[in-house]
């Protein structure tokens, strides 16, 4: 009778049992990184900054011509979110993609947090998929918002005359050039998602968040300096930096989109690697300890 | 032991296949260059008297010859080049010698080596601007089928 009464207890308490999904572990994760102050300060820096750039520039006689596009700094606005682009992806974007997805799993560790979130009614699955989503957001949603910034600067500050291609020829349609503007700016996306993807992972491997931002970094700055010197060509269409540069070719006259497509099977193979090897230390790892 | 041999003779043949493959095709060949100069300066060269308010003239690139300065033996690798230009414009023949620095990404800077520094006025904003006709940038695809190199 006792063990009856308890076994029509215990059901109802088992199907009462709601399980989180992806969907709201991404919406408190990407709530948490929005909410950071450092996050925010970052990004208004970055946000402020071609501002500041193409003000000083249009204050000084030199223009930067050792820079694509820097020639053309006082001819039209468009060639502002342009020189912003050369320099990110040389150096900040794989900064950016570290800093925003760098500490995503291993802030848990640091704070000994994954023992509650996992074993409350949110699977790991669920944990993994949530947080990757939310760093992977951030991270496009704040290059995006840097273009956007860089473009209306350059807009404001020097005008809409017509947008040149890296063929030197002038596209005359303000619609047609920030199409291209665009078109530049979203082509850098598939390596950026590599960046990230390599920063989670190791975010994953080392649970330690200062690894987790240096580590991404390091890696960039390696390829960054390989794509500088004189070596093997192919090497270095296999590095995440080399698809950054992509959209030169989808800008000419005529382009060619050759650079792109390549650059896109180099950034999947960099992304499913990465986010494989994290999903499977991240689902086997012990949260015994926190 | 079985694993870490496969690994080793998987990142071994890995290894082959990127020498082998970067061995044969240079990015920067004396093809490539000498299809992207001539047509970037037609370009250029219409850009600036577009710019200066002129009326567009594109001039015709009658021939064009490129050699490495880094790589003599095989006019190939990136660093710089010089290019000999003969076009028309106009009716009027004229040549121009430029100053090709190219990078690793398949991208140049190109300077007439007479001179580098004319700036010209911008019609409609009235700015002083480096003369696209005698400095400007382009970038060649380095995928595509002009992988030849010397000729000479």
């Amino acid at each position: 009778m006792t063990t009856t009464s308890a076994a029509t207890t215990r059901t109802p308490i088992t199907t009462a049992r709601t399980t989180a999904g992806a969907g709201t572990v991404f919406g408190v994760e990407l709530r948490k990184l929005l909410g950071q102050t450092r996050t925010r300060v970052v990004a208004t820096v970055l946000l402020v900054a071609p501002w500041i750039f193409i003000l000083l520039v249009l204050h000084q006689d030199q223009l930067p011509l050792e820079t694509l596009y820097g020639r053309y700094l006082k001819t039209t606005g468009f060639a502002t979110p342009m020189v912003v682009l050369v320099t990110a992806t040389q150096w900040l974007f794989p900064l950016i993609a570290a800093f925003i997805s760098g500490d995503i799993f291993s802030s848990e560790d640091n704070y000994g947090t994954y023992k509650t979130i996992l074993t409350r009614s949110v699977s790991r699955r669920a944990v993994f998929w949530g947080k990757v989503t939310a760093a992977l957001v951030a991270t496009v949603g704040l290059v995006i918002a840097i273009g956007a910034s860089a473009l209306i600067a350059g807009l404001v500050a020097v005008g809409d005359q017509p947008f040149i291609t890296v063929g030197n020829l002038e596209v005359p349609s303000t619609a047609h050039a920030i199409g291209m503007v665009a078109e530049s700016w979203l082509s850098v996306l598939p390596p950026l998602i590599g960046f990230a993807s390599i920063a989670m992972c190791v975010s994953v491997l080392t649970r330690n968040s200062v690894l987790g931002v240096v580590v991404p970094v390091v890696i960039g700055l390696v390829f960054q300096m390989y794509m500088f010197l004189n070596a093997w060509d192919t090497v270095r269409h296999a590095l995440l930096n080399w698809p950054m540069n992509a959209w030169r070719g989808l800008l000419d006259d005529p382009s060619y989109a050759e650079p792109f497509l390549r650059g896109l099977v180099v950034s999947a193979i960099y992304t499913a690697v990465a986010l494989t090897i994290a999903y499977v230390v991240f689902h086997r790892r012990d949260i015994q300890e926190g | 032991m079985r694993h870490l041999r496969k690994v080793l003779a998987t990142t071994v043949a890995l290894g082959a296949v990127v020498v082998g493959a970067s061995a044969c095709t240079p990015d920067t060949t004396r093809g490539r260059v000498e299809n992207d100069v001539p047509a970037t300066f037609a370009h250029a060269y219409a850009l600036s008297e577009q710019l200066q308010g002129h009326r567009p003239v594109t001039p015709d690139v009658t021939s064009t010859e490129c050699h490495s300065s880094v790589n003599t033996k095989q006019d190939s690798q990136p660093g710089s080049w010089g290019c000999d230009l003969s076009y028309t414009v106009d009716g009027k023949k004229k040549d121009v010698s430029l100053l090709v620095l190219i990078d690793q990404l398949g991208c140049y800077q190109a300077s007439n080596t007479d001179n580098r520094n004319a700036m010209i006025t911008d019609a409609s904003t009235g700015a002083q601007l480096p003369d696209p006709k005698v400095g400007f940038d382009g970038c060649f695809d380095v995928y595509d089928n002009r992988t030849n190199t010397s000729n000479r």
